[in-house]
C-alpha cells in the first residue's frame, strides 16, 4: 500500500517518470518500475495479459481453413493436428507484440475528450439504472439494490451519492476545492483525473455489488469477504 | 498391393498399378530401401528412352540428390503447405509434380502423395511446430486462459483452449461429443487441456499452493496461469466462478470485447440508436441483394461525385456484430443524398425496379437522416474501442480504462445525444463493466500512468480489490 502511495506521489509530480504513449504498461514497469519493489513483479506478468478472448476467434477462422464445406471428411485428430499448426506457427511468425504496441488513436481522442472538457449541460450525475435489457443474453446482469453496510458501497449510484462518495472517499468535501489554487494545465490534469475517478469508482461499486449480489459463495483470492 | 518400405504405410487397396507406381516415385521410404527405384520407374517415351525433354530445355541434368536432403526438401514443403492450412492433397497432382520436377532439374516433384503428407509429414510437423511453441511458452512470465466453443462444420461442438502471453497459443482441444456443457464438465475439460505438453514446466493450477497458505502475490510472481478470461453464457460464468472457487486461477473476468459487444446491443435499445439502425438494415439490406439497384446507385454515386472522389459504398456486417453497424449506419448516412437521387432515377426509366415499401420509407425518411447524425460518432467511436479491445497487445488496464472513460467522456461529448441518451449510455456502460469486469481490472488500471491520474482513487481501488 505504501508503493502504492509513493508511486501516485510520483505520478502527481507529472516529471518524475518517463512517459507511457510509447511503451505496452508492462514494458514501462519493466523498464522503470524497479523503484517498487513489490509492486513490479505483480504488475509486469498481470498487465502483460489482454482483455479479451478474441484469440479464440482467430482460431475459429484457422480452424474454418482447415475443415471447409469441401474438405469436412477429416477425422478429428487430423483437423486438431492441423489447426493447431495453422494457428501456432502464425503466432510464432509475429514480431514483439508488446514491443510494436502503442497507445491507439481512439484512446487519445478519448483522452483527450475527457482533458478538454469545460461545458456545461452534460449529465452530472449518474444515470438512473436501466430497465430489464431483454435478456437476450444469459450473462450475469448487473442490479441495484440490496444493502451494504461499509462507506463505499452505497446502494444507489446515484450522482448525488456519487458525489458523496467521491468526498468520502478523498476525505474532502469537494474535489474541485484542492484544485482551486493550481495553475490551469495542472486543474486540467486533475479535472480529467476527478472525472475519471468519479466514473471508475462508480463502476467499482457496480462491480462489488454485483459480485457480493451473484457469486455468494465466492472464495477465490481476490474475492470479497 | 502395399509398400515394402519397413515403415510406410502406404496400401492400394484398389490394387490400381498407376497409383503404386505413383507412390514409388515419392516415397523417401522406399527411395532409401531400393536407391535405383527412381531411375527404373522414371517415366518413357514411346520408343523407351526417358522422358526429360522439358527438362533439356530448361536445365543441363542435375546431380541426383542424397536421400536424406530429399526428404528434409520434403518435409519442409510439407510443413510450409500444412501451416498454410492447404489439403494434404494439394500437391498430389500430376501437373504439379511435373511444374516441379521441371524448375528442379528433376530432382524434386513435391512432398508427396496426400497419404504420406497425412501420415508422415504432418505428424513431423505438427512435432515442430509444438517444439517451437512449447520454447516459446517456457520462455514467457505469465499467462491467461480462455476457453472457448464452436460448431465446426459438421455440426459437432469443440471447445479451444488458448493460452494469452499475451500473444495467443492454442494448447488444448476438447470435443464434449454427448456430454452436457455444464461448468464441472467444462472444468474437467480446461485442466485437462492445460496439461499438455505444451505446457511442460508451467504451474497449471494454484490450488495446491493456496491450500498451504502460500501467499497469492509471491504465486503471481512464479511462471503460472492466472486469469480466466472467457465469454458471458451461463455455463461460462459457472466455469469461472468453480475455476476461481477451486483455486486453480487467481480471478476471471468477461471479455472486454463481448462486453463492449453488448454495450452496443445495449445502445441499440436507445430509440434514436433504434431507428437508426432500423432505417439503415432496410436500405443496405437491399441495395446489397438487388444487382440492379446496386448498379444503379452506384452510376448515381459516380454522376454526383462529378470526376471528384466520391462517398463510399454502402457496408455491410455480420448481424451478430453490433458494434460493427456504427460503420453500416454512417455509410448509409454518406450516401442518403445519392440513394434519394436513385430513387428519381428510378421513377423515370422504363422499367423500374420495384423497391420495397419499407426502404422506400426510409430513404425519403425526414428523421433517419438526423438520427443517423446525431448517433453515428458514438456508435463509430465505440466500434474503433472495440478492435483496440480485440488487439492481442491491449494491456488488461485498458478494460477498465476505456469503459471508465467512455462513461466520463459522454458527460461533455457526443453532445448530439440529448441529455437522458447519454445518461441511459452511461448507465448501459457502467452495468457491463460491472457485471463483467474484477476489481483487479480496475485495480491495474490504477497501476498504469494513465489511471494513475486519478492518484486519490488508488486507496479506495485497492480497498476494492481486497488485495
Amino acid at each position: 500500500m505504501a508503493q502504492l502511495a509513493s508511486f501516485a506521489a510520483l505520478e502527481a509530480s507529472h516529471v518524475v517518470l518517463p512517459p507511457e504513449q510509447g511503451v505496452h504498461p508492462d514494458l514501462w514497469w519493466r523498464l522503470w518500475g524497479a523503484t517498487f519493489r513489490l509492486l513490479q513483479p505483480v504488475t509486469v506478468h498481470l498487465l502483460a495479459m489482454p482483455p479479451s478472448a478474441a484469440g479464440g476467434k482467430r482460431m475459429f477462422k484457422a480452424l474454418k481453413s482447415v475443415l471447409t464445406t469441401r474438405r469436412n471428411r477429416l477425422a478429428n485428430c487430423r483437423v486438431d493436428s492441423q489447426t493447431r499448426v495453422v494457428f501456432n506457427s502464425a503466432q510464432l511468425r509475429r514480431g514483439d507484440v508488446m514491443g510494436a504496441y502503442r497507445r491507439p488513436i481512439a484512446e487519445h481522442e478519448l483522452v483527450a475528450m475527457l482533458a478538454g472538457e469545460t461545458g456545461t449541460g452534460a449529465p452530472q450525475q449518474a444515470p438512473p439504472p436501466v430497465a430489464d435489457d431483454g435478456g437476450d443474453h444469459e450473462e450475469t446482469s448487473g442490479g441495484s439494490g440490496g444493502s451494504d453496510s461499509d462507506a463505499e458501497s452505497t446502494d444507489d449510484v446515484d450522482g448525488v451519492d456519487d458525489d458523496i462518495a467521491v468526498g468520502r472517499t478523498f476525505d474532502s468535501d469537494g474535489v474541485d476545492v484542492d484544485i482551486s489554487g493550481e495553475a490551469p494545465h495542472r486543474r486540467r490534469c486533475d479535472s480529467l483525473s476527478v472525472c475519471i475517478t468519479r466514473h471508475v469508482l462508480i463502476c467499482t461499486k457496480l462491480l462489488r455489488h454485483n459480485e457480493r449480489t451473484h457469486t455468494p459463495g465466492s472464495t477465490g483470492p481476490f474475492s470479497h469477504p | 498391393m502395399s509398400c515394402k518400405a519397413p515403415s510406410c504405410s502406404y496400401k492400394s487397396v484398389t490394387e490400381n498399378a498407376t497409383h503404386a507406381r505413383r507412390h514409388l516415385l515419392s516415397c523417401v521410404l522406399a527411395a532409401e530401401l531400393y536407391p535405383k527405384l527412381q531411375e527404373r520407374l522414371a517415366p518413357t517415351a514411346r520408343d523407351g528412352s526417358v522422358d526429360v525433354i522439358e527438362n533439356d530445355i530448361t536445365l543441363p541434368p542435375l546431380p541426383p540428390l542424397p536421400a536424406k536432403t530429399l526428404a528434409s526438401w520434403r518435409l519442409q514443403f510439407a510443413r510450409v503447405q500444412l501451416e498454410s492450412g492447404l489439403p494434404s492433397s494439394t500437391f498430389d497432382t500430376e501437373a504439379w509434380r511435373s511444374t516441379l520436377r521441371l524448375i528442379s532439374g528433376s530432382r524434386f516433384d513435391g512432398p508427396g502423395s496426400r497419404r504420406v503428407v497425412g501420415r508422415t509429414h504432418q505428424p513431423a510437423v505438427q512435432s515442430l511446430s509444438d517444439k517451437g511453441a512449447s520454447a516459446f511458452l517456457r520462455s514467457c512470465d505469465s499467462f491467461s486462459v480462455s476457453l472457448d466453443g464452436m460448431k465446426d462444420e459438421n455440426g459437432a461442438g469443440v471447445y479451444y483452449i488458448i493460452a494469452y502471453t499475451p500473444r495467443p497459443f492454442q494448447v488444448g482441444t476438447s470435443r464434449l461429443g454427448t456430454d452436457p456443457g455444464a461448468a464441472d464438465i467444462l472444468l474437467g475439460h480446461l485442466a485437462a487441456g492445460l496439461q499438455g505438453p505444451l505446457l511442460a514446466g508451467v504451474a497449471t493450477s494454484s490450488a495446491v499452493e493456496l491450500e498451504r497458505g502460500e501467499c497469492p502475490l509471491s504465486l503471481i510472481s512464479s511462471c503460472r496461469f492466472l486469469t480466466l478470461c472467457s465469454d458471458s453464457p451461463s455455463a461460462m460464468v459457472a466455469l469461472r466462478t468453480c475455476a476461481v472457487n477451486r483455486g486453480m486461477l487467481f480471478f476471471a473476468f468477461d471479455c472486454a470485447a463481448h462486453a463492449a459487444e453488448l454495450v452496443a446491443s445495449d445502445a441499440f435499445r436507445v430509440p434514436v440508436c433504434a431507428a437508426a439502425l432500423r432505417g439503415s438494415l432496410a436500405i443496405t439490406v437491399f441495395f446489397k441483394r438487388s444487382t440492379r439497384s446496386k448498379a444503379l446507385l452506384r452510376a448515381v454515386r459516380a454522376m454526383l461525385a462529378g470526376g471528384r472522389r466520391g462517398v463510399g459504398s454502402l457496408r455491410s456486417y455480420s448481424r451478430t456484430q453490433l458494434a460493427g453497424e456504427g460503420a453500416t449506419i454512417a455509410a448509409v448516412g454518406a450516401n442518403l443524398p445519392a440513394l434519394r437521387n436513385t430513387m428519381l432515377e428510378n421513377d423515370h426509366t422504363a422499367a423500374p425496379i420495384d423497391i420495397p415499401d419499407e426502404v422506400s420509407a426510409a430513404i425519403q425518411s425526414t428523421t433517419l437522416s438526423p438520427a443517423i447524425l446525431r448517433c453515428s460518432p458514438f456508435l463509430c467511436f465505440l466500434a474503433r474501442l472495440v478492435t483496440h479491445l480485440e488487439a492481442d497487445a491491449a494491456p488488461l488496464s485498458s478494460y477498465a480504462g476505456i469503459f471508465a472513460c467512455l462513461r466520463a467522456a459522454l458527460a461533455n461529448n457526443f453532445t448530439a445525444l440529448t441529455v437522458s441518451e447519454r445518461q441511459t449510455l452511461q448507465g448501459v456502460l457502467g452495468r457491463r463493466f460491472a457485471a463483467f469486469a474484477h476489481p483487479m481490472v480496475v485495480l491495474l488500471f490504477s497501476w498504469t500512468r494513465f489511471g494513475a491520474q486519478c492518484a486519490h482513487g488508488c486507496q479506495f481501488f485497492c480497498g476494492a480489490a481486497s488485495l
